[in-house]
């Protein structure tokens, strides 16, 4: 078995008194997505930083290719890129004299490959203008680039889609899945959007108050015999409520101007028949789900930040 | 390496901010060149050997006196100037004529004016990445927090010479420009607590420039420092500029106090050592350059420490 790109053992962090990340453990196979999930304030920044060396580490150990980031921060950080936070650039500077400046900050990183990453994320049109004209998915752009240059085998980052528009998400979402893919590249995405994380990830770690609550499969759990979340938009809510209550003998909830019901997805033909018989207008019909949505507010609540 | 020190020049040039200081100090020579011009043609017509030797007269006389209780310090003053005076009947030199190396060795005040912009880039150069937010892509590099430091250190020191080297050239082709080369090899008498010394004009001015830059790293190191371990370009530049301004007042406050030769500012200005007396009189230059060897590598120490150490959370 090949080792994992990133090893995390028993990582802690405590500023003062208070405990920001406690006792985490997990593994980052190679060539994955692997979503980092968690409310605000969960850890999730502060746990990436610890990877990256910004910030100490209290107890515990960050392995990335096997090199130890607190002992042999150099080596390690060849083989990693990544956006903390956001992807501040420097302004007074063009996008192309901004990588051509972390370009020399690696080995072996010659000017085409800044064009060819350039091209990667779609920036020729603006990449001889000055940052500060650049709009926030354009920095974000930049921020993916500046973190591709040096071909690392693991990409991390933090809250990626911040500020993209839906084209933009998505393009993204295809560029990681394909790295993770083609290229082999183990990618990690920190997120509090669940639907983002569904769509893009291979294994998903949930966090909550700097601890490791769940690490699930994606792939999977998604099969045909799985609970689904239905969320059904129609006519005379209330009384449709009551009526799949009666049909399938289920918990409904109201969520909204829909309502939402648990079931498997052998059951989702017969719940619109039903609906459509008994003579309601249906507008929409769809499934999220309900594994992971569940899980996490389950695991996490809706409660205040703690 | 030499990577890292490109990039730190890359982004202090490539900000406006850095060539409006070299316009500004080009400016300060113009507006030297222009005083200097002003006073050459006021004596021009003159008969300076006349005043001199009126003033030479008046100053023997002054001397001579024995009820003008003068003190020795003031004599002394006054003892040299006569000698100066003499050098110039003597050899019909008028000193008011001026020369490339006269000139270069008043452009030596517009050192204070590079100390400041010095300053001001060395306290920027590492608490403005904070500031951007930059700092974060910085130092997930494959480059050490002790290499980054140094090669900001280096860029800031190579902008301090550069500046150093512009006022140098540009002092000495304007003053030559405009009063002649030549003269370089007059001499330059200078009063010391041993009597009177005597020097070239050249020389004179050649040991200034070399002399100054000492205060001048001395400051840029404090504002650096400030700048990494606190991550605070206003905190740095605000303090090191009260310094530069306070640190002379304090000393001659301090003055009567032994211990003030401990202190740093009282070992900036070398050419205590070759013209007038140092702050106490024990001293010597190589107390004072090992007095500023000694903050140097303390102020280092502890900026390198804080740095390296301390957590990123910008
Ligand atoms: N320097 C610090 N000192 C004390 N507490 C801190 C510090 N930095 C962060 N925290 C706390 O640590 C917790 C985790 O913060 P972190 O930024 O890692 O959360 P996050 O999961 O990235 O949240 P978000 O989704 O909002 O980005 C928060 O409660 C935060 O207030
Ligand atoms: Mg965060």
């Amino acid at each position: 078995m090949t080792q994992p790109a990133v090893q995390i053992r028993h990582l802690t962090k405590r500023i003062g008194s208070k405990t920001l990340v406690e006792d985490l453990t997990f593994d980052v196979p190679q060539g994955q997505v692997f979503g980092f999930l968690g409310p605000n304030g969960a850890g999730k920044t502060t746990t990436i930083r610890m990877i990256m060396g910004l910030i100490s580490i209290t107890e515990g150990q960050v392995l990335v290719q096997g090199l130890d980031v607190s002992r042999q921060f150099e080596e390690a950080m060849r083989h990693i890129g990544a956006i903390v936070e956001n992807p501040e650039m420097y302004k007074f500077l063009t996008g192309w004299q901004n990588l051509v400046h972390f370009a020399r900050m690696s080995q072996g990183v010659p000017e085409s490959r800044i064009r060819e990453v350039v091209e990667l994320v779609g920036l020729e049109q603006r990449i001889h203008d000055k940052v500060k004209t650049y709009s926030l998915g354009m920095r974000q752009r930049l921020g993916l680039a500046q973190a591709l240059l040096h071909r690392p085998s693991v990409l991390i980052l933090d809250e990626p889609t911040n500020g993209l528009d839906p084209a933009g998400i998505r393009e993204l979402r295809d560029h990681l899945r394909r790295l993770a893919e083609q290229e082999g590249i183990a990618v990690i995405v920190s997120s509090h959007l669940l639907t983002e994380m569904e769509l893009m990830c291979d294994q998903v770690a949930i966090i909550q108050n700097g601890r490791l609550v769940s690490i699930k499969d994606l792939r999977e759990m998604i099969g045909d015999g799985d609970e689904l979340t239905l969320r059904i938009e129609t006519s005379r809510l209330a009384e449709a409520e009551a009526l799949l209550r009666e049909t399938c003998q289920r918990q409904v909830l109201r969520d909204g101007q829909a309502l939402s019901i648990t079931v498997t997805r052998a059951m989702i033909p017969e719940i619109n028949r039903t609906l459509v018989q008994n003579g309601y207008d249906v507008y929409s019909l769809h499934t999220v789900s309900q594994t992971l949505e569940d899980r996490f507010l389950e695991v996490t609540g809706r409660g205040p930040i703690a | 390496m030499l990577n890292l020190v490109r990039n730190e020049n890359m982004k202090i040039y490539r900000r406006a901010r850095t060539w409006v200081f070299f316009g500004l100090i080009l400016f300060a020579l113009l507006i030297q060149a222009a005083f200097t011009l002003r006073t050459a043609q006021g004596t021009e017509h003159r008969d300076w050997q006349q005043e001199i030797a009126r003033e030479t007269q008046i100053i023997e006389e002054r001397l001579q006196n024995p009820e003008l209780q003068m003190p020795p310090e003031q004599r002394r003053e006054q003892e040299l100037q006569l000698a100066v005076n003499r050098y110039h009947l003597d050899h019909e030199i008028s000193p008011f004529a001026h020369n490339a190396w006269k000139f270069t060795k008043n452009s030596a005040a517009i050192v204070a004016l590079i100390t400041l912009f010095t300053i001001v880039v060395a306290g920027d150069i590492v608490a403005a990445e904070f500031g951007w937010g930059t700092i974060k892509l910085l130092l997930i590099r494959p480059a050490s927090r002790t290499k980054i430091l140094f090669a900001k250190y280096l860029a800031v020191l190579l902008f301090a010479f550069l500046m150093l080297i512009m006022l140098l050239g540009c002092s000495f082709l304007i003053g030559g420009a405009l009063f002649g080369f030549a003269g370089g090899d007059q001499p330059y008498l200078s009063l010391r607590d041993t009597g009177i010394t005597e020097t070239t004009v050249a020389k004179n001015a050649l040991l200034t420039f070399a002399l100054e830059p000492v205060s001048l790293v001395m400051f840029a190191t404090v504002a650096f420092v400030i700048s990494a371990a606190f991550r605070s370009s206003s905190m740095a530049i605000g303090v090191s500029m009260l310094t530069m301004f306070l640190g002379q007042m304090i000393v001659g406050l301090l003055a009567r106090f032994d211990w003030v030769q401990y202190l740093l500012f009282a070992n900036l200005n070398l050419m205590q050592y070759f013209e007038g007396a140092p702050v106490v009189p024990t001293m010597t230059l190589p107390f004072s350059l090992g007095i500023n060897l000694l903050y140097f590598v303390v102020l280092h120490g502890i900026g390198w420490l804080l740095f390296t150490k301390r957590d990123v959370a910008a």
